[in-house]
């Protein structure tokens, strides 16, 4: 028998006539996995199946050998950061972990170490006794993932929680992350970046339109993306001169200004892309309040492995 | 892939038991509810209303024997049998918490944050049944006990301590019976979308419709039975059932009663029915439409 933590088994799930997840058979090894596809490939249905949030229609999920559906044993050892923001926006930071390990079973005292341990694991201390309707973008991303490893989850269920990240919060989410694998906890990370993942992983499973597409190493998918321009959207306050300054980059290949503030840049070579940008930024003295990837160019991949 | 820390601890510490869980829930919702303008407006105006009264019927019993309201059980009786300020009062705290209960959840995404963690779906059903009915319960069994204690201090009877006890459980059963079947009707209609105006609009239109669609149906069919279409009746029927052994010592101290509307010739059991009824079938669709958040999110 095989060491995966989350086995899946013909696993279907319907809402109503639109299907979500088609068929799906899979194993998930310890670890860091990255979970990749484009929006609405049916990763966050998978790891809402997962964490026994949803039940499936038709087939059997097991994560660490259990159902996880209305399983509170389940619950206990896995921790979640969902995609969309949940929070009640008047509570401060460090109110809202303690209260969630409050739901968790914790008493008052182990509530308030544990809200503090996993604050300062994510480096929110400084602003844990702020209103959560106050905090930035990427301090919403770091208390998603405090309250996900509050109460010592042995498994971490992550739903895109880089998206709209600053690229020096980014940089600090992927060490989190990984320090969490090196601690022997096990993570399912999704994102439709596919540099994301690159960044935390190997190992990953694509979905697309509900199907898994393939798993396994990161790098046998990545030499069929490099055969196409990947987008890279990027916003700014001083869009045009950082425009001016990209479009001389060797690494670009073209750049365009769809928005006021925002940039559209194409790289066949995103790797020394991601390296350069904030490089050029620091050089220019601008500021990049965001640095997010389209599907477009994940897409083309989905449809070459879908169709070939 | 390399391991090398390794330093994972998994948690070994005793589990609170359920009662804690969903006491935690019900804390933040309070506290929640409890920082709306307008709650904290109406609650205040009540609480207003209730010390003018105090201080009026002091005034007026220190020149006279007895004043009738202030008569054995007649004033918090009335306070929690009359549509105005009590029914009205409960109807706009309903519409204002427990339309907006599940609907802000929904609409903020929170509904996976309880079911992720040791938070079953009937766990949140009952946190938010208590969290609405705590906070309803401070527009009718808080205002009630005071109007109680005030009836000791003014009123001239003699009354025993054991009617004195008789009253309190049944001022506190009447102001559950009041509150329960309207915090769980509420929830129901607050499961229904994540806009919390929505079932706050439904429930006002089912409270006031049932008190019009009665009286139209009392005037034209003359009948008994038109009286049990009215929520409020249903309450204050079940409410003056919990008076009536109590009612017949006042009575024979003399005192005058206050007449309370909406009594109906019908026994406790069938208002009761009905209200039970009601706050089921909510409860039932609450779980149901649980169930359907599951692709809402």
């Amino acid at each position: 028998m095989s060491d995966a933590v989350i086995r899946a088994d013909r696993l279907n799930k319907w809402y109503g006539s639109v299907i979500a997840l088609n068929d799906v058979s899979l194993e998930i090894p310890p670890g860091i996995t990255g979970l990749l596809g484009p929006n609405g490939a049916g990763k966050t249905t998978f790891m809402r199946i997962a964490i026994g949030l949803l039940r499936p229609s038709s087939g059997a999920v097991e994560v660490a050998g259990e159902d996880p559906w209305n399983n509170l044993a389940h619950n206990l050892r896995t921790g979640y950061c969902p995609e969309h923001d949940g929070f009640y926006e008047w509570m401060t930071g460090r109110a809202f972990v303690r209260w969630l390990l409050r739901l968790r079973g914790r008493s008052r005292a182990e509530a308030r170490d544990g809200a503090h341990r996993a604050l300062e694991r994510v480096r929110l201390l400084d602003a844990a006794d702020r209103a959560v309707g106050t905090y930035s973008r990427g301090m919403r991303q770091r208390l998603k993932i405090a309250q996900a490893l509050a109460h010592d989850a042995k498994l971490l269920f992550l739903d895109e929680p880089l998206t709209g990240t600053d690229p020096l919060v980014r940089a600090e989410l992927i060490d989190l992350i990984r320090s969490f694998e090196r601690e022997g906890r096990s993570v399912l990370v999704s994102s439709h970046v596919l540099h994301e993942i690159e960044a935390l992983t190997r190992s990953i499973v694509l979905f697309h339109r509900g199907r898994l597409v393939a798993t396994g190493d990161i790098h046998e998918i990545r030499s069929l993306i490099d055969r196409h321009p990947h987008s890279v959207s990027v916003r700014s306050s001083r869009a045009r001169e950082l425009a001016a300054a990209l479009v001389r980059d060797e690494t670009v290949a073209e750049v365009s200004i769809p928005a006021e503030r925002s940039l559209l840049v194409r790289t066949r070579r995103p790797d020394e892309f991601y390296g350069r940008l904030p490089q050029i930024a620091l050089e220019l003295g601008c500021e990049v309040e965001e640095v997010s990837s389209p599907d477009d160019n994940l897409e083309a991949v989905f449809r070459y492995l879908t169709e070939r | 892939m390399a391991i090398v820390d390794q330093s994972y601890q998994p948690w070994s510490g005793d589990l609170q038991p359920r009662r804690r869980r969903i006491g935690a829930m019900v804390r933040v919702g309070i506290r929640q509810a409890y920082a709306g303008l307008m709650a904290k407006i109406l609650l205040l105006s009540t609480y207003l209303m209730v010390f003018g009264t105090i201080g009026i019927l002091f005034i007026a019993s220190t020149f006279q024997q007895s004043v009738a309201i202030v008569s054995g059980n007649n004033i918090y009786r009335f306070y929690l049998g009359s549509i105005f300020p009590t029914g009205i009062l409960i109807m706009t705290l309903a519409a204002l918490v427990g339309g907006r209960s599940i609907a802000n959840d929904l609409r903020f995404n929170a509904v996976s944050m309880y079911f992720s963690k040791a938070i079953t779906r009937t766990d949140y059903l009952v946190g938010k049944w208590a969290t609405v009915s705590a906070f309803l319960l401070s527009g009718t069994l808080v205002p009630a006990l005071l109007l109680w204690i005030c009836q000791w201090a003014i009123s001239r009877e003699e009354i025993s301590a054991g009617s004195r006890a008789m009253d309190l459980l049944a001022l506190t059963g009447h102001s559950l019976v009041i509150v329960l079947p309207i915090a769980m009707y509420a929830l129901a209609l607050s499961s229904l979308s994540r806009n919390a105006f929505v079932p706050g609009i439904l429930w006002v239109m089912t409270f006031f419709g049932s008190i019009i669609v009665s009286g139209i149906l009392t005037e034209r069919v003359e009948e008994d039975w038109c009286k049990l279409v009215s929520w409020h009746n249903l309450a204050t029927r079940l409410g003056e059932a919990l008076y009536e052994k109590r009612v017949v010592k006042v009575q024979a101290l003399g005192s005058n009663l206050m007449p309370i509307e909406g009594t109906m010739p019908y026994p406790w059991y069938v208002p009761a029915a009905i209200l039970g009824g009601i706050t089921l079938v909510s409860a039932l669709f609450v779980l149901w439409r649980m169930r359907k958040f599951e692709g809402q999110e």
